[in-house]
């Protein structure tokens, strides 16, 4: 226990689709402010992230990396 | 802090990133399991690869995107190319990517034909249900009763089920997944490209298109996608269902694995027989 995750949001390739905001089983993410250099919404962590991946795995443009913190 | 990347983009060309598939467009997903099971078999060197596709959205993703050899041809033509290149150099595997108007209508008889000859390919063939490059046109594969810019009050007819099509062939190995499926779908990507090394093995993965049908439908993609975890049920769970029930329901899984040999050893063993 008490193994912590971060997000690691690539803002350049999101799309801001929310599929990851949906998809996140704590709905820890939420599509946040728009991203100047795209014009798209980006994700942004605000709960607690229990590292399952899912994100990851449905993020369709390999924007979204989730990282075990030390 | 450190950056950290995402695991697909080790194998693709990261020039010509962002892709340019609709926001929420599930070919991404494809994307992501097809290179998940390459790292997950160890494989980092795509050299002996060649990834050849035809036209449609689904065609981009070999070319440009993956980091591999890739032949982008003719509408419809991607099988006989592909079969091409593996008679003339057997030592590669050769992978086709291609949509449903690709794969399944224009390219149909192709498709059909490499199955029954038992062609050592590795298809994968992405149905998002329309023709969704030229503006969401009825394909083969649109439900019966869907509204699309060329069936306005619904389309009056049935859709073709190509993976049970496929499976009554003489292919190798044939499954359907949905893209919610994720893990499934990587599995199976692992099984064609690590243990099953011969023969037709034709994957087909379910995707609704994002601009074409969920759109249409008044959903996000995040929404279609946790909609499609419920509708996507097993095979033998969906033929137990009453029929009113089996349309709203996609039936998913295996429905052929053999490990026969495949076109290029029966002509090898011809080629060793007349030598003789």
């Amino acid at each position: 226990m008490g193994k912590t995750y971060v997000v690691d949001v690539n803002g350049l390739l999101c799309k801001g689709c929310g599929i990851c905001s949906e998809i996140c089983p704590r709905k820890a993410l939420v599509m946040d402010s728009v991203n100047p250099a795209t014009g798209y919404p980006n994700p942004k962590l605000v709960g607690e992230c229990i590292g399952c991946k899912l994100c990851m795995w449905f993020c369709p443009d390999q924007a979204i990396v989730v990282v075990e913190k030390r | 802090m450190i950056k950290h990347e995402h695991l697909s983009l080790k194998y693709m060309r990261r020039e010509v990133l962002p892709t340019a598939f609709c926001p929420g467009c599930y070919n991404g997903i494809v994307m992501n399991a097809l290179f998940q099971a390459f790292e997950e078999l160890g494989i980092y060197d795509l050299r002996k690869y060649v990834f050849v596709s035809g036209i449609g959205c689904s065609s981009w993703i070999p070319s440009p995107y993956i980091k591999a050899d890739s032949l982008h041809t003719l509408h419809g033509r991607a099988i006989p190319v592909a079969t091409g290149v593996k008679l003339a150099n057997p030592e590669l595997e050769v992978i086709v990517i291609g949509g449903d108007g690709d794969l399944a209508s224009i390219g149909g008889n192709h498709l059909l034909h490499a199955a029954r000859r038992n062609m050592d390919l590795v298809v994968i063939m992405i149905n998002n249900l329309v023709y969704g490059m030229t503006r969401g046109q009825a394909a083969p594969t649109t439900p019966k009763g869907m509204v699309t810019p060329t069936t306005p009050y619904g389309n009056p007819e049935e859709p073709m089920d190509v993976a049970r099509l496929i499976a009554n062939t003489n292919a190798n190995y044939v499954a359907r997944w949905c893209v919610s499926q994720y893990l499934f779908l990587k599995n199976s990507f692992k099984k064609v490209l690590g243990e099953i090394k011969r023969g037709f093995r034709f994957i087909e993965v379910y995707a609704p298109c994002t601009t074409f049908v969920i759109r249409r439908e008044n959903k996000t993609p995040g929404q279609k996608l946790k909609e499609l975890m419920n509708t996507c049920i097993g095979y033998e769970k969906w033929e137990k269902l009453p029929a009113e029930e089996r349309t709203k329901h996609i039936p998913t899984g295996v429905f052929r694995e053999e490990d026969k040999p495949g076109f290029l050893d029966n002509y090898k063993q011809l080629i060793a027989r007349l030598k003789r």
